[in-house]
């Protein structure tokens, strides 16, 4: 399902409604088969730069149109719509798949399991074009998987922009710890039990 | 410091001389320098600048040269300053026995250098100090510092440029660990060739056990790598593909499933590249790196087509592979693993290596490759004692003058030190490195092992060439065309060399991008370095062209030229 903005962008604020990508974990994006590794990165904008793609963009591999986008967020949110701005040329992606809090899918598991909701898509350079998702399904999303399988005829998919729209909770579904390495070890911090007085309990 | 058996350089002797008034407190000053001092103590760029007698006597290696100090001229310049003119006081310095180009300076900036003289650069820094550093000094394995309050110690088994793995720290601030940078964080399959082919003995002592041999090393390495890694083993020939461990951390059980394995059948190479895949598709730790090593000693069945399908199969599903071609030597079997490699390759961090049979073990020779050292970040402690004991074995033409079985962990911080010095210096000499290689040729053939070939040659002919220089042979050969140094008088040789060689480094900013190359580029730096070398004219046209020369120059004839001119200005 998709339906096209009927008014004009300056003046409601359609920017805030795409903030999602503020929540989106960059540093743990990743993407199979894209060309250049790192790229996936540069597709999560700002709803005024969705257009602007003198930077770079995502693209696959010459001969294999097939992507799939691992976007974890830094705490759960809920996805009303998702916007794809894709390139020229039939170089747009056909078909979105997605998945929700699933790790380490990879092609084959993609293309066997049954997604959460998947959509045929427009071409939509304009980044006008936004897909509904079945809200009460996408409730609590901490990391969502896209899986492109097609392109529009071209020899490969390019894909400029990525945008949520939804609202974003302060949970965060499940706390792993992560063990931080101290470069440059401030004594400081670390008070003996000398420094401190030596107290009968003492914690450190 | 006293007695020191190995001197390979001949222009560092040791002389009881007096030190120079200057107000670091070491007693141990062979060697004059002057320290600039500060404004602000918070600055940790230091300079220091290292003079050396003249002396005019020949030296044959070994002998301490008779001190005739007629003049004390800078030696070397050793700046680390970026900004201005101002460092902070050095507190201590200290030569490194066993490697005497290396030193460590302390100083009140809080922080500890350790430089390469020879090429007048920082090697590493330790910056994790928070009051001023008052002493340090190089112990058997460990630097030892005096802070303020406390002694602390840093384990010296792993050096690697910009790493502040020594876990050291931990002696001396806090439990806390320290960051260890270059950890990739991996899952291995190691795919074994156990079929008939393997029976053969054209390497010690058999096929198969040079392959087991060297699968219990990488596995080691790994491990030791990152704690996390996991590395797991499958056989491919035998009844057929057989998944032996899935990926583990537990290097006992990986090293005991490798008993009793026997020979036969043949390699299903399709089949076992792809069940390795679906073993690390399984691995349990999601955010690990998928890597796949494949021992190809067998001829190959399948088609040049089949096994690229295989390859873009696996850079889709973003998986390195590792393949080692070893035994037998068939037509057309060096292509399809070329084509197999070339599908695969994602930015280099797939990797190829041929090993021909012959003295060297297998495992000796991947030890330098990019096998173990991965992508070339820095290998792991284990790899470099494994080659510091290879070393000792016969392997590489180099004496460090300490012994693997002496003390391992020095000797593989000397390996590590040397293949990296071997990966700076590969561009520039290479282009004029025509020598007989004495490395083995099996790492010639690899496209990316022959950078540490090369770097291989030009140390031995660093080395060659240092010797020479202190036997006053006139034209001695090799690398970085000193061929005209010989014709300069013995004095100016040495100078030559430590100008040449930190202009060389100058030179060498895209293979071997280092702060100190950058400032040496500098030509306001160059420039301030050679009116302060005495002798030079600053104005004289030729040290002009030579500091025009020097951004971005590659070739090493013209340096050689003007440095000629300057030196005979003298």
């Amino acid at each position: 399902m998709a339906c096209t903005h009927d008014h004009s962008c300056e003046d409601h604020d359609c920017s805030s409604n795409w903030s999602l990508y503020k929540h989106i974990d960059l540093s743990k994006v990743t993407a199979l088969n894209e060309a250049n590794p790192g790229s996936v990165k540069s597709v999560f904008k700002a709803w005024e730069e969705r257009l602007n793609s003198s930077g770079e963009h995502l693209e696959s591999n010459e001969g294999d149109p097939e992507l799939l986008v691992y976007i974890p967020f830094t705490s759960d949110v809920k996805i009303k719509s998702i916007s794809v701005v894709g390139g020229a040329d039939g170089t747009s992606p056909s078909k979105l798949r997605v998945f929700i809090n699933r790790d380490g899918i990879d092609f084959s598991d993609a293309q066997s399991m049954q997604p959460v909701q998947e959509w045929d898509l427009v071409e939509n350079l304009q980044g006008v074009l936004e897909y509904q998702t079945r809200y009460s399904k996408f409730q609590s999303v901490a990391n969502i998987t896209l899986h492109f399988p097609d392109s529009f005829g071209g020899d490969t998919t390019q894909i400029h922009y990525i945008g949520f729209k939804g609202e974003a909770t302060q949970l965060k579904r499940d706390v792993v710890a992560t063990i931080v390495y101290e470069i440059t070890p401030n004594p400081s911090d670390h008070k003996t039990r000398a420094e401190t007085g030596g107290g009968l309990s003492h914690v450190e | 410091m006293e007695s020191t058996q190995f001197t390979p350089w001949p222009y560092l002797p040791r002389p009881p001389c007096e030190s120079q008034p200057s107000t670091h407190r070491s007693r141990r000053f062979p060697r004059l320098i002057q320290t600039r001092f500060l404004s602000k103590p918070t600055q940790p760029f230091l300079s220091t600048t290292l003079t050396r007698p003249q002396s005019s006597c020949s030296n044959p290696i070994g002998n301490s040269p008779l001190l005739r100090e007629s003049s004390i001229e800078p030696f070397y310049v050793l700046n680390n300053i970026k900004t201005n003119e101002f460092c902070a006081s050095l507190t201590s310095f200290d030569w490194n026995d066993v490697e005497p180009k290396r030193i460590e300076t302390s100083s009140i900036g809080t922080t500890c250098t350790i430089w390469d003289i020879e090429k007048s650069i920082v090697e590493t820094q330790l910056i994790a100090h928070v009051k001023e550093v008052y002493d340090i000094a190089w112990g058997e394995k460990r630097v030892v510092f005096v802070h303020f309050r406390r002694w602390g110690q840093i384990s010296k088994s792993r050096k690697s440029i910009g790493v502040l793995n020594f876990l050291l720290f931990q002696a001396f601030c806090s439990p806390s660990s320290v960051a260890s940078a270059a950890m990739v964080l991996e899952a291995t399959m190691i795919c074994i060739d156990n079929s008939e082919w393997m029976r053969n003995g054209d390497y010690s002592p058999s096929r198969f056990q040079a392959q087991a041999d060297a699968v219990s090393l990488i596995c080691g390495a790994k491990t030791q790598s990152n704690p996390e890694n996991t590395v797991g083993i499958l056989t491919m020939a035998g009844k057929g593909v057989r998944v032996l461990a899935t990926p583990t951390s537990d290097l006992g059980k990986i090293l005991s499933c490798m008993h009793g394995l026997e020979m036969g059948g043949e390699t299903n190479l399709a089949a076992g590249i792809l069940i390795a895949q679906l073993a690390l598709k399984h691995r349990q730790n999601k955010n690990q790196q998928q890597r796949i090593i494949v021992f190809a000693g067998s001829p190959i069945k399948h088609e040049r087509k089949a096994l690229e399908i295989i390859g873009k199969k696996l850079k889709k599903n973003s998986v390195a592979l590792d393949i080692v071609n070893f035994g037998e030597e068939e037509d057309g079997k060096p292509e399809k693993l070329e084509a197999l490699l070339g599908s695969v390759n994602n930015n280099d961090t797939s990797h190829m290596v041929h090993v021909p049979p012959g003295q060297n073990a297998l495992s000796d020779v991947l030890i330098s490759t990019p096998v173990f050292t991965g992508d070339g970040e820095g290998g792991s402690g284990f790899a470099a004692a494994a080659a510091a004991a290879a070393a000792a074995g016969g392997v590489s033409d180099f004496d460090f003058g300490v012994d693997p079985n002496i003390d391992p962990e020095l000797a593989l911080a000397l390996r590590v030190s040397m293949e990296e010095e071997r990966a700076r210096q590969e561009a520039a000499a290479k282009k004029a490195a025509e020598e007989a290689q004495p490395q083995s040729d099996s790492q010639n053939a690899t496209s990316t092992a022959t950078e540490k070939v090369s770097d291989q040659m030009d140390e031995d002919d660093l080395l060659k060439q240092a010797v020479a220089l202190s036997m006053n042979i006139p034209g001695s050969d090799s690398s970085a065309g000193d061929a005209q140094m010989s014709e300069a008088t013995n004095d100016d040789q040495e100078l030559a060399l430590a100008l040449q060689m930190s202009m060389q480094d100058g030179s060498k900013d895209s293979s071997a991008p280092s702060d100190v190359s950058k400032v040496l580029g500098d030509q306001s730096f160059m420039s301030s370095i050679l009116s302060s070398l005495p002798g030079v004219d600053p104005n004289d046209p030729n040290v002009k062209d030579l500091l025009a020369s020097l951004p971005g120059q590659s070739e090493s004839q013209e340096k050689k030229d003007e440095d000629e001119q300057p030196k005979d200005d003298k």
